[in-house]
């Protein structure tokens, strides 16, 4: 990716860090996110240990992209996900964070910054962060290491699909996705750079199509799975296609026998809800995503240290613990693990059975004694992601023919 | 506009302009009274133009709060006071048109039609797949379908668009695949003009080319996108305009067809991101100035290399555009 920013724009912007502030007053962040992140206990925390007022803009993640790339004035912080990097770093409506001003960023671990936690893992396709971490000399992405960045990697983790009802425990595959006997009860997501992966993985699962790289696919193999989702589209497969979070449990909470794309924290909210909820493990392994924080270009002296504050404070644990407790991993663990308690870490991060009931970000019990996530500990989960959330070469041709095959 | 003597068609606004100041000037002047009823196919008619720049400027009008919608069909003149909407058969002296005006509507040219038409195809493009319907083309530009058919010919021939199965007439939708085979044409065609061109340019036209691109450096990214235009026009067609070999040229001008994604980009966000491939040009110019074309010619294909690279970023950050709106001839099919 290429900003065509030339670096000395930024030098020249950094240097008015130097001018003392002049205006007094507690300053406005505006944070352009999604429903994962942007939540209220976190907005009422960070505003009072940073002595900000934050004003969150909450939209659908293509609605957040559209933004991103087109309107820099209208954010402060934009608060998103490392593949869509590719469709905003190129407009240059983002600048590069400098490292020397992120407090933690030693304590972050290995997997934003070479794309895995073990070494011995197998290379993921599509969406790997370390590939759009740093800022490259001539103003690209790119993993070679440099003194800037692109976001700073918070939230993460690894996704299957939700089943609601009896058959959970009946269900390892994303196949199942795709099973006939489900038809009507199955719900998808919208957001091509992560519904078409949902896709692929229940496709491949079944035998039914087989492509050489998941993460980039080519024209044909774009044709072959849209035409199979608007045939699955048109034989009522789908009782819905959502574009939020809000939309998805809704139509969770649709049936009393569900099947379908859903993000941990949706998963959390439905349990929260009383509807009895599970995230499957697949076989196949899991489709990883990857959130972090970036700067808006237009972001300067008095704003610009305050958005700093604010990417500072979300690596400090309080905020990883909240996210914790929604089911996502945040990319410096440790300092989560001071803000958990022991049963709370062993839940999430371990995968161990629940010692005690386990709250959600608001106290409300989600899981009882003896109940577990399901996976086992944060390394297998995340040595078990097979692609990434992706934006591909051919993006631009997958979405028009996405849309095209679900529309009614 | 509010005397008489203005043309129906003025060539250098565009016709929805022309016609919405005419329909507000005679608003305001009382030669089309309030409560009157407009619809678009008498105004079309008495502008000698087709009926989508009269849809335009209609609801712009009503926007600008001058007309009211009236049944879903058409719009009313806004007037205070009681009393029906009047239907009345529309005059050119109520729009303030003389009769010349509009009995003779200013001829469109084949010429301007074709270069008007590419620039609508090729600007929808990355948007999607789109079928040509000839009789709206024809309804558009006021000309017959022979002429159309005639075009659409001439351009299938230039690969820009094409028949499927059915002889319905297609174009796009762009690819990254075709973004990069155009510049794989592109970044072996375009060193070799420039290797027999440049060294037959004028000193002069060298010259000025070096001092436009210095100022729109030093304009980062305030440089307007017609600025930008002309200096890609300074690189991509000036520079390697000396060359006498004619079938080159051809297939230069034919593979520059990707550079669509470059202009549509900066219309929605502006000309920043072009600053790195600005000083590419400059690397091209620095060698000419040398005298060292060759190596002139070297860093003009890695200028394309790296253009190429960028282009299809830009062409995945199109997918989150919203869709500008194209002429009535042209409809979406399943891309």
């Amino acid at each position: 990716m290429d900003s065509g920013q030339p670096t000395d724009d930024v030098a020249a912007a950094d240097a008015e860090l130097a001018t003392p502030a002049v205006n007094a007053g507690k300053p406005t962040l505006r944070v352009l996110g999604t429903s994962v992140t942007q939540i209220e206990p976190l907005k009422h925390a960070a505003e009072r240990d940073l002595g900000l007022s934050l004003d969150f803009i909450t939209l659908d993640g293509t609605e957040a992209q559209r933004r991103g790339a087109m309107a820099p004035h209208s954010f402060d912080v934009y608060d998103q996900w490392f593949h869509d990097l590719d469709l905003i770093w190129p407009t240059g409506s983002i600048r590069g964070i400098d490292i020397d001003r992120i407090d933690r960023w030693d304590q972050i671990n290995d997997l934003p910054k070479t794309g895995k936690l073990s070494p011995s893992a197998t290379p993921t396709s599509g969406g790997d962060p370390s590939r759009r971490l740093y800022v490259q000399l001539d103003g690209s992405l790119g993993a070679s290491q440099s003194d800037r960045i692109s976001m700073v990697p918070t939230v993460h983790n690894a996704d299957s699909f939700a089943v609601v009802g009896d058959h959970a425990n009946e269900i390892n595959s994303w196949g199942s996705l795709l099973d006939p006997e489900w038809s009507g009860k199955v719900i998808l997501q919208r957001d091509a750079a992560i519904g078409c992966l949902d896709m692929l993985l229940a496709l491949q699962a079944r035998n039914d199509l087989h492509v050489a790289d998941m993460g980039n696919l080519s024209l044909e193999e774009i044709e072959a799975v849209t035409d199979r989702l608007a045939g699955y589209c048109s034989r009522g497969h789908f009782r819905q296609i959502w574009a939020d979070e809000a939309e998805a449990i809704a139509a969770m909470r649709g049936g009393a026998n569900l099947i379908g794309s859903l993000w941990w924290s949706g998963a959390v909210k439905l349990r929260r809800l009383g509807v009895p909820v599970t995230m499957v493990a697949p076989v196949e392994g899991y489709r990883g995503w990857f959130g972090g924080m970036a700067l808006s270009a237009h972001l300067k002296s008095r704003e610009l240290d305050a958005a700093y504050d604010y990417l500072n404070w979300w690596l400090d644990g309080y905020a990883g613990a909240v996210m914790a407790r929604q089911g996502s991993y945040m990319s410096n663990p440790e300092a989560v693990r001071e803000h958990l308690t022991p049963a709370e870490w062993d839940f999430w991060y371990e995968g161990k059975p629940a010692a005690s009931p386990i709250p959600d970000s608001e106290g409300q019990i989600v899981y009882e004694v003896g109940e577990s996530r399901g996976g086992g500990p944060y390394k297998d989960r995340i040595d078990r992601i097979v692609v990434w959330d992706a934006v591909m070469e051919e993006h631009n041709y997958l979405v028009r023919r996405w849309e095209h095959a679900i529309s009614p | 506009m509010s005397n008489n003597k203005t043309s129906s068609i003025d060539q250098s606004a565009p016709r929805y302009a022309v016609i919405e100041t005419l329909v507000a000037s005679a608003i305001e002047s009382g030669t089309l009274p309030a409560k009157t009823v407009l619809m678009e196919g008498p105004i079309s008619k008495l502008c000698g133009t087709s009926r989508t720049p009269v849809r335009v400027a209609l609801n712009r009008l009503c926007d600008r709060g001058l007309l009211l919608r009236f049944e879903g069909r058409g719009f009313v003149v806004k007037g205070d006071g009681p009393g029906d909407p009047v239907r009345t058969a529309l005059t050119h002296a109520m729009l303030g048109l003389s009769e010349e005006d509009s009995a003779d509507p200013a001829p469109v040219t084949s010429q301007r039609i074709a270069r008007d038409f590419e620039t609508v195809l090729v600007h929808a493009l990355p948007f999607g797949r789109f079928g040509v319907n000839e009789q709206a083309m024809a309804d558009h530009y006021h000309v017959s379908r022979t002429v159309v058919r005639e075009l659409l010919s001439r351009l299938q021939d230039r690969g820009l668009i094409d028949k499927n199965r059915r002889s319905h007439w297609i174009i796009g939708p762009l690819t990254a695949r075709e973004v990069a085979q155009y510049f794989a044409v592109r970044s072996k065609l375009e060193p070799l003009a420039l290797e027999e061109s440049a060294p037959r340019l004028p000193a002069t036209e060298i010259k000025a080319m070096w001092s436009r691109l210095q100022s729109g450096l030093d304009q980062g990214s305030d440089l307007s996108s017609d600025k930008l235009e002309e200096l890609e026009t300074d690189m991509h067609v000036r520079l390697l305009a000396g060359s006498s070999n004619g079938h080159l040229m051809r297939m230069v001008h034919q593979s520059q067809l990707a550079l669509v994604v470059n202009r549509v980009f900066a219309s929605f966000i502006g000309t920043g991101p072009f600053n790195n491939s600005l000083r590419e040009h400059a690397i091209v110019l620095e060698f000419i100035m040398r005298g060292a074309y060759q190596m002139a010619a070297q860093a003009l294909e890695e200028h394309l290399h790296l253009a190429a690279r960028r282009t299809r970023q830009r062409l995945m950050t199109l997918s989150v555009f919203p869709e500008p709106e194209f002429p009535r001839y042209l409809v979406k099919r399943v891309p």
